[in-house]
């Protein structure tokens, strides 16, 4: 397991984290959703929660929105605790569920002004502000329209403006891009970015994982309730870069008599032939990369392109949880 | 375009435009309705007229179609009119009532539980409004449309009130303990909308259990020597205030009608209360109550409904009520209830020796189930009260908390019911009526206490090792089958006896009963005498059976602790198969 600590923290003194987590467990009768999480996010992060179905992401975001109760663990949000002030981190957090609801008899404007008002904004402030968040959702021609009459997309959106009405330090969206269109999806990255740039930290979980890595500046795999690897988005990119590559090999030639050789070398573990190109799961680092290289060429094969493709975090998690050779294989990528 | 967008953002303002701010501003927000945001949410969307138009008009056809013509009918007979429209208010309080207790009620149920469905009750659940102020939001907002609709009766009550000529205390007597009854079923519809998981049975219930407050338990229960559960209902409070204005009389008529036969004071032990003041205490006690629990399932949806200390204390204030309303019978001061009125407390030996003490232990019993069901943890809280104690470095959970799964506290509530059984029975003793029924104190009345003791740790135990769901198949298949198949056999020889018993006793239910019948006491003629034996023989098998019954479910459960301790107390060899937590990034 690769270590991602700050090489240098005496020159970037890190900021106080916004979500600190420690040993956080919750378990469904004698099934562990989450299995002593450790966790730590400070602003400015947009944290990508990745993992397949049943891997703890939901119950973890519950558990971080106080809306299930852990077994065990400490968990505090810009120095608040939990467990002990929930009602001061419900003014610190927002949390957008899976397929968000909106009230079906509420105006889209009535929904807003209901939680600004339960977050204790009055008067003009109040109205100013859902204003604000309905243009940033790109809704306000949809102001008066009712909760019921909303299409799926727009549901997200004006639950996604209920999230940002009162500024959160720490927003929690459980897959929020479910049912949005292209444009509100680039909007909503967009409106992350702008929260992340003003201090917010940001936990997205999503199963569009390309979506993750547009947008995140760090990641997370969970498999098995278990926080698998972690870290800033280059660096777990980096590690995994190190250990594990798929590499992209155009041939001059006959490719399969290449393929044949490829087949007996150390590190290659799986290969696909598409024509005169090779694709190739290669385990082992930049030197093992570049001493294959030179066999190839020593060997006498005519290489006209020998690129290592850049993981996504499609094969990180299919090399975490064990299936990256075949990941290759399906995909051909 | 979305980041030139995000400039036009204004941020949020400062603490000072906060309502949330503590101190006087959190004061006022909890005084005033129109700033709790949730009870606005219901202004907005239960009285918009486009909606809510059907049921004005309604309203108002309903009661001034009643005001005029009840008016009219007795004006024209040669009533004067004030009597007249003193009688038009009993009419306008049921309609009232129907508005408020019965269409309200459901509503509350109903609205909060499609939120719950709906999962927006997780949006209020994470705003920084305190738990109380959403409460009180959600009550006076889920039946707005009722109070609006009991508004547009207020002309048809102002003129009963002053063409009636009704004194302004007796009015505000009524409608204060009417509002409290209101907000008594609207609690109870908050608690079932925090608890049942389907709307429509959160709806039917809210309603039927209303139903049943006002018109069952007046009209029957409390005439069987609880009478103190008529007070949760506004017929004492009619009966005292409302007919002797209507009827002109300063004494409330022996009508012989149930649902007005309260007569007098309460009786509670050697004192007397006032009607009012008992149902302003008894009902505050229950709003309390269901407050308890629409607060505990607020601030988590995992939590049990009550604590274990609050359905103790509840336990323990059930018991002081309903042996303080039936003291007066068993010391022997005097009748207080209409159903045996016509009865003198002499003429009543064995009804109060073997009746009294039988109807107590099943009302107690049925309670403990209630208040076990609640308490008693699931495997799955036991495991997680297990794992949380174990990792803060202690054996189990402390005895009181919500996942202890502690026999104490079980022996807890059965020292409390038995306690007041015994009581009930030393009474009963001391004022004769055993001599005066039996010639002496029966041999056997150790009996009933012995089997209350063991039914309610046996339910305990039936939720503790089997679970709810488990505990519902062992109600239906051993609690109920037993009596339906010796009810079959009986039926076919037309007689009960011995064996008839022994399938009887099998079920817990007619082994209590069958332990509170003196059977061997009683002088019985020759003809029953067989059946008189087969009760001796029920009561032996039934002990017998619970007490297997209890053996097996605490092998059960004991089996069970084992395996989640174990479970709990090897969390390394369960995570070994598991890739290893990484570290954290700080």
């Amino acid at each position: 397991m690769s270590t991602l600590d700050d090489p240098s923290p005496a020159l970037h003194p890190r900021p106080e984290p916004v979500l600190e987590v420690h040993n956080l467990r919750v378990d469904y009768g004698s099934f562990t959703a989450v299995h002593d999480l450790d966790l730590t996010l400070t602003p400015g992060e947009i944290f990508g929660l990745a993992g397949p179905n049943g891997a703890g992401k939901t119950s973890t975001i519950r558990v971080l929105a106080t809306l299930l109760e852990p077994t065990y663990g400490e968990v505090s949000v810009a120095g608040s605790d939990l467990f002990e002030e929930p009602e001061a981190v419900h003014e610190l957090i927002g949390y957008m569920p899976d397929l968000a609801p909106v009230i079906p008899d509420l105006k889209v404007w009535e929904f807003l002004d209901l939680y600004a008002a339960s977050h204790g904004l009055r008067g003009r402030a109040r109205r100013e502000r859902v204003d604000a968040c309905l243009e940033r959702v790109r809704l306000t021609n949809a102001r008066n329209v009712y909760g019921r009459a909303l299409s799926r997309g727009m549901m997200q959106r004006v639950v996604l403006a209920k999230t940002l009405l009162h500024e959160p330090k720490l927003l929690l969206l459980d897959e929020p891009a479910s049912g949005m269109d292209p444009i509100a999806r680039r909007d909503l990255r967009h409106i992350l970015e702008a929260l992340a740039e003003g201090g917010a930290a940001i936990i997205v979980s999503s199963h569009i994982l390309s979506e993750l890595s547009d947008m995140c500046t760090s990641v997370g795999i969970m498999h098995g309730g278990r926080l698998l690897e972690h870290g800033p988005m280059d660096r777990v990119m980096s590690a995994i870069d190190a250990e594990a590559a798929q590499i992209r090999i155009e041939i001059v030639g006959d490719a399969h008599r290449v393929a044949e050789w490829l087949r007996a070398q150390p590190g290659v573990e799986r290969m696909r032939l598409d024509g005169s190109t090779i694709l190739l799961a290669f385990r082992g680092d930049r030197a093992a990369r570049s001493a294959l290289l030179r066999s190839l060429v020593a060997e006498g094969f005519d290489v006209a392109g020998f690129t290592p493709e850049r993981s996504s975090i499609e094969t990180l998690l299919m090399s975490l949880i064990g299936g990256g050779a075949s990941h290759v294989d399906s995909t051909g990528e | 375009m979305s980041i030139a967008l995000e400039s036009k953002v204004s941020p949020v303002p400062e603490l000072e435009a906060r309502g949330a701010a503590s101190g006087r501003g959190a004061v006022t927000d909890a005084l005033l309705p129109w700033r709790n945001p949730v009870f606005m949410r219901y202004v907005r969307s239960r009285l918009r007229l486009r909606k809510a138009i059907f049921w004005y008009l309604v309203t108002l056809i309903a009661a001034t179609f009643v005001v005029s013509l009840m008016y009219t009918l007795q004006t024209n007979s040669g009533t004067p009119a004030e009597a007249a429209a003193r009688s038009i208010w009993i009419p306008l309080l049921v309609m009232q009532g129907i508005i408020l207790m019965i269409k309200g009620a459901g509503s509350v149920s109903a609205g909060l539980i499609q939120d719950r469905i709906d999962q927006t009750l997780d949006y209020q659940r994470l705003t920084p409004v305190s738990p109380l102020r959403n409460l009180v939001g959600y009550l006076c907002g889920l039946p707005v449309l009722e109070y609006a609709m009991f508004a547009l009766t207020l002309p048809h009550l102002a003129f009963v009130a002053v063409v009636g000529r009704i004194p302004p205390d007796v009015l505000l007597s009524v409608y204060c303990s009417f509002f409290v009854c209101v907000v008594m079923y609207h609690m109870t519809g908050i608690a079932a909308g925090m608890v049942i998981r389907r709307w429509i049975f959160g709806y039917m219930l809210s309603i039927l259990l209303v139903l049943f407050v006002n018109v069952m338990l007046p009209a029957f229960v409390s005439q069987l020597g609880l009478r103190f559960f008529q007070y949760l209902s506004v017929w004492p409070v009619i009966a005292q205030k409302v007919v002797p204005v209507v009827t002109g009389s300063a004494v409330v008529p022996q009508t012989g009608n149930p649902f007005l036969a309260v007569f007098g004071d309460v009786p509670f032990y050697r004192w007397s209360m006032s009607p009012f003041v008992f149902t302003l205490l008894l009902q505050g006690a229950l709003i309390l109550t269901f407050g308890t629990i629409a607060v505990r399932r607020w601030k988590s949806s995992t939590r049990h409904s009550l604590s274990k200390p609050f359905a103790l204390a509840f336990l323990l204030g059930f018991l002081v009520v309903l042996i303080g309303n039936v003291w007066p019978i068993v010391t022997r001061a005097y009748m207080p209830f209409p159903l045996f009125g016509q009865w003198s407390l002499d003429e009543l030996g064995e009804v109060v020796a073997i009746s009294l003490p039988l109807v107590y232990a099943y009302v107690v019993w049925f309670l403990c189930i209630v208040l076990l069901a609640i308490v008693v943890p699931t495997h799955h809280h036991v495991v997680r009260g297990l794992r949380r104690a174990i990792k803060h470095g202690r054996p189990a959970p402390r005895l009181w908390e919500d996942d202890s799964a502690s026999l104490l506290v079980y022996a807890l509530f059965t020292v409390a019911a038995v306690a007041g059984l015994l009581v009930l029975l030393r009474e009963i003793a001391a004022s004769g009526y055993f001599v005066e029924s039996f010639g002496r104190s029966p041999a056997t009345v150790w009996r009933l206490p012995l089997a209350l003791t063991l039914v309610v740790i046996y339910t305990a135990l039936l939720f503790q090792a089997l679970g709810p769901r488990k505990a519902m198949l062992v109600v239906l298949l051993v609690w109920c089958l037993p009596i339906l198949a010796s009810v079959v056999l009986s039926a076919q020889t037309e007689s009960f006896d011995g064996l008839h018993a022994v399938v009887h006793s099998l079920s817990p239910v007619a082994f209590l009963l069958m332990s509170g019948l003196p059977a061997a006491e009683v002088g019985t003629p020759e003809a029953l005498e067989g059946a008189v034996s087969a009760v001796g023989i029920g009561a032996n098998t039934g002990l017998v059976a619970v007490a297997a019954q209890i053996v097996v479910l605490w092998l059960l459960w004991s089996r069970r602790s084992r395996v989640s301790y174990a479970l709990c107390r090897s969390p390394v060899s369960a995570a070994a198969s598991l890739p290893p937590a990484s570290a954290s990034n700080e």
